[in-house]
């Protein structure tokens, strides 16, 4: 016995104290994965969305018209990008396909339920959850989980709480004036429209932080970036534009509006329409001027400053009459890629680009001062302002859309 | 019913069935394709199966020690009790380093040093116990096999063994397993560790006042020689009574002896009105039992041991004694001289390096001359070689069909028993007296 006594201490002793040895040696690094005890709070939030496609497709034209306006309906193929979140987890929720949020991070726990010394059940209890404070705390056990505890937990991540999570399509329904209608009104539908099949979307979508900081004014480079054709200087009629001239300025690269009776070379505009690039692509090449004087939709007029500036790209005038008033044709199917600057035209000039900054401010609220305008280092530009003598921060990316607003 | 034998084996059997039990529990309450499904299960399985058979065996072990006179008959004698007691001790502590060792080793692919973290004492206390329980066993370990302290020291710290039990349990209790899910799993082991520390309290703590014991009188203390005493005590109180070949504990309430206490052969015969032991100076103690007074008081526990030739199948024996292993054959002896036995044919091995060192020659030849049925052979191996197989078979025309009795050094005794199975003798009609019970 004595033998067998000596030979067992010596080989548990070998083994701890190498493993001691080692733990000491490696104590400033510690293993990735592990719940942290800092992370206490979770992204409420459910699945995000990002149009990072432009229209894949108009599928279908109808035309309806509602006594005063006439409206026509595209329906429109969307690419989202969809993160994740508690909506996407929670649809784990059984013992065989059991995901759980724990620190903000995605655990699929499913092979594990058997084996949790607390028990089974109080797993399957929280399949498809938040379980963080359950899995910080004792949970009413008495002790917490260990440390073993959680280096084992970091055996079943799965992602990040906030991951890109594929994209979905969606198809909408959108509803767009007939250009040249008669009517003070009209109301434009943006492509958020409560007719989606998207999953319940947030009107003020949660700030991100941008993977890539950009640096504003510069707008991000595209991948392909192409050169605007200069547009084939079209003489100036005498008389002016005619309707079927300015629908061949029907592209996104090449992007004619008629408004109130003069006719716009908008093309370079096109990305810093605060109200998105879609709006105007879609019309391109007709009469926008019930869009552009309205409130579009967005409950909020065209500013004068906005008026202002689409003066800068006056090509001429319209002359009505003539041919007939066609109905613009479908914009060519987006294989083309958003519009690009070219890095030979300079982008507007910064004091212009401040300026945009707050004509997106006012057009959603107007009569709004004290602009206080700042680049933040996640990309997103911050604007403090004044409004109905209260102040608010608002926050916005590069595609001049507000993407958070806070008092 | 039982014959003896099966009865002097059911201990074992059922030390068998109570580690087995919560093993198989363990195994039929999961699938084993989940338990040990990776590599990362199969580690923790183990770590738990070596858990639960560790405490078992522990808390047997526990039992074990008790020196429970009743538990005597199912295991062939108090002898053997010790001897299972340190085997399973044994076991039981190897169980219990490979328990922490194995649920430490399966972390290192996740994280050496949360594999490092999981051995050193932290916030979670039912896991410290765990760890306090192991390191306290190894500890008193290592004094119990190597410190060369006093007897009765040694015996103390061996005792404090009840405490690392103790810790060991509570780790057991309140560690999330196996054990806190299921409720017959759980019954079990806090049924089988209350038993053991029962047993364990009323061996150490209330031993006192619980364990029933004879109050003798030293009445004699003789000097043999060859640094021999025997001391001669009379009952005060109630008289033991005993077979010959037995043994009992007796400690000494004298001020100038060590009041520890130790086992020693009773060499008196039965029907005598004293009890005799006789004591070869080997030891501390043993070697101030010659300063022993007379009047002194003896407390007596006893009589322990399966170690007799009325247990004896056969009426044809063999008894080998060697050196001071001659105690319990004297008592037997002596026993023969009173009792005759005319059924019995005993051929009576007494084996002695030198011829001085045989003591009691005169008295046994005595006897023996008187009872033809016991035949004396003396055997001095310094002259005649070493008592082996061959010169018994001789000797005794042949080693079948007899009952064979042996007692001495362990060395002599090891041999000599494999002698005998070697040549096909049953172990059945082997008996054998360890005289060495630590």
């Amino acid at each position: 016995m004595k033998k067998l006594f000596i030979t067992g201490l010596i080989i548990f002793w070998t083994i701890v104290v190498s493993l001691l040895t080692a733990g000491l040696l490696l104590y400033e690094y510690d293993s990735k994965n592990i719940a942290s005890e800092k992370d206490n709070g979770f992204v409420d939030e459910t699945v995000k969305t990002e149009i990072i496609g432009n229209v894949a497709s108009v599928v279908n034209t109808q035309i309806v018209d509602d006594g005063s306006i006439t409206y026509k309906t595209v329906l429109q193929t969307i690419e989202k990008q969809q993160f994740l979140g508690i909506s996407i987890v929670s649809g784990h929720n059984t013992r065989n396909d059991c995901w759980m949020i724990i620190s903000n991070k995605v655990y699929d726990v499913g092979e594990y339920i058997p084996f949790h010394p607390g028990g089974e059940q109080e797993i399957v209890d929280y399949c498809g959850t938040d379980s963080t404070e359950l899995f910080l705390s004792d949970a009413g056990a008495g002790h917490k989980h260990s440390a073993s505890a959680k280096v084992l937990l970091g055996n079943y991540f799965k992602a990040n709480i906030g991951d890109p999570w594929g994209t979905i399509t969606v198809t909408e329904e959108v509803r767009v004036p007939v250009s040249g209608g008669q009517g003070t009104d009209s109301s434009v539908q943006n492509d958020l429209n409560t007719n989606s099949s998207t999953p319940a979307l947030v009107t003020t979508p949660v700030s991100t932080p941008t993977p890539t900081p950009e640096s504003i004014p510069t707008p991000a480079p595209e991948p392909t970036p192409e050169p605007i054709p200069t547009p084939t200087p079209e003489p100036t009629p005498t008389s002016g534009f005619t309707a079927s001239l300015v629908s061949a300025h029907n592209s996104a690269n090449d992007c004619w509006l008629i408004i109130s009776g003069r006719v716009y070379d908008v093309t370079q505009y096109v990305p810093f329409h605060p109200g998105g690039q879609n709006v105007i692509i879609d019309n391109c090449g007709t009469d926008s001027t019930i869009l552009f004087t309205s409130d579009a939709g967005v409950g909020k007029k065209h500013s004068t400053k906005a008026h202002d500036l689409l003066a800068n790209y006056y090509v001429g005038d319209f002359q009505a009459g003539g041919s007939t008033t066609t109905l613009p044709s479908a914009p060519a199917p987006s294989t083309t890629p958003p519009p690009s600057i070219p890095p030979t035209t300079p982008p507007p000039t910064t004091s212009i680009s401040y300026q945009l900054y707050e004509d997106v401010i006012l057009s959603q609220y107007p009569g709004a001062t004290n602009f206080k305008i700042k680049i933040k280092d996640d990309g997103l530009v911050e604007v403090k302002f004044l409004y109905n003598n209260e102040s608010y921060k608002a926050k916005i990316n590069s595609q001049y859309q507000i993407v958070k607003i806070e008092d | 019913m039982f014959s003896r034998l099966t009865k002097g084996r059911l201990g074992l059997v059922i030390i068998v069935f109570l580690t087995s039990f919560p093993f198989i529990l363990w195994i039929v309450m999961r699938p084993l394709g989940v338990r040990f499904g990776n590599s990362f299960f199969a580690l923790t399985s183990i770590g738990q199966i070596s858990a639960l058979l560790g405490i078992t065996l522990f808390a047997i072990t526990f039992i074990l020690s008790a020196r429970l006179k009743f538990l005597e008959d199912y295991f062939g004698g108090l002898d053997r009790i010790y001897n299972i007691h340190h085997i399973s001790g044994t076991i039981a502590f190897v169980f219990l380093l490979v328990h922490p060792l194995v649920l430490a080793v399966k972390l290192i692919p996740f994280s050496v040093l949360e594999s490092a973290k999981f051995l050193i004492p932290g916030g979670d206390w039912a896991i410290n116990f765990g760890i306090f329980s192991i390191l306290l066993m190894m500890l008193l370990l290592v004094i119990t096999f190597f410190a060369k302290w006093r007897y009765q020291y040694l015996r103390f710290a061996h005792q404090i063994l009840g405490a690392a039990f103790f810790l060991g349990a509570l780790h057991a209790f309140f560690i999330p397993s196996d054990i806190s899910q299921n409720m017959i799993l759980r019954v079990y082991i806090l049924g089988l560790s209350g038993l053991a520390i029962t047993a364990y309290l009323y061996r150490t703590i209330f031993g006192k006042y619980l364990v029933k014991k004879f109050t003798y009188v030293v009445e004699s203390v003789n000097d043999l020689g060859q640094n021999i005493t025997e001391i001669v005590m009379r009952p005060e109180g109630k008289t033991m009574y005993y077979t010959p070949g037995q043994f009992l504990f007796v400690s000494f309430k004298d001020g100038g002896i060590s009041d520890e206490i130790h086992p020693f052969s009773i060499s008196s015969a039965p029907t005598e009105n004293v009890v005799r032991i006789t004591v070869k100076a080997l030891g501390d103690f043993t070697s101030e039992l010659k300063k022993l007074n007379i009047g002194a008081i003896a407390k007596i526990e006893g009589p322990f041991g399966g170690f007799s030739y009325l247990k004896s199948n056969n009426k044809k024996q063999i008894w080998i004694a060697g050196g001071i292993g001659i105690t319990p054959f004297l008592n037997m002896i002596r026993n023969l001289k009173i009792n005759k036995r005319d059924d019995l044919n005993i051929d009576f091995y007494y084996a002695t390096k030198t011829a001085d060192e045989m003591i009691f020659r005169n008295e046994i030849e005595k006897i023996t001359e008187k009872n033809p049925n016991l035949r004396f052979i003396p055997h001095i191996s310094e002259e005649q070689g070493r008592l082996d197989i061959d010169v018994i078979k001789k000797i005794s025309c042949g080693i079948t069909e007899k009952d064979i009795f042996i007692c001495g050094p362990r060395p002599m005794m090891s041999s000599l028993i494999d002698q005998f199975l070697s040549s096909n003798i049953p172990k059945s009609v082997i008996h054998t007296e360890e005289f060495k019970l630590l």
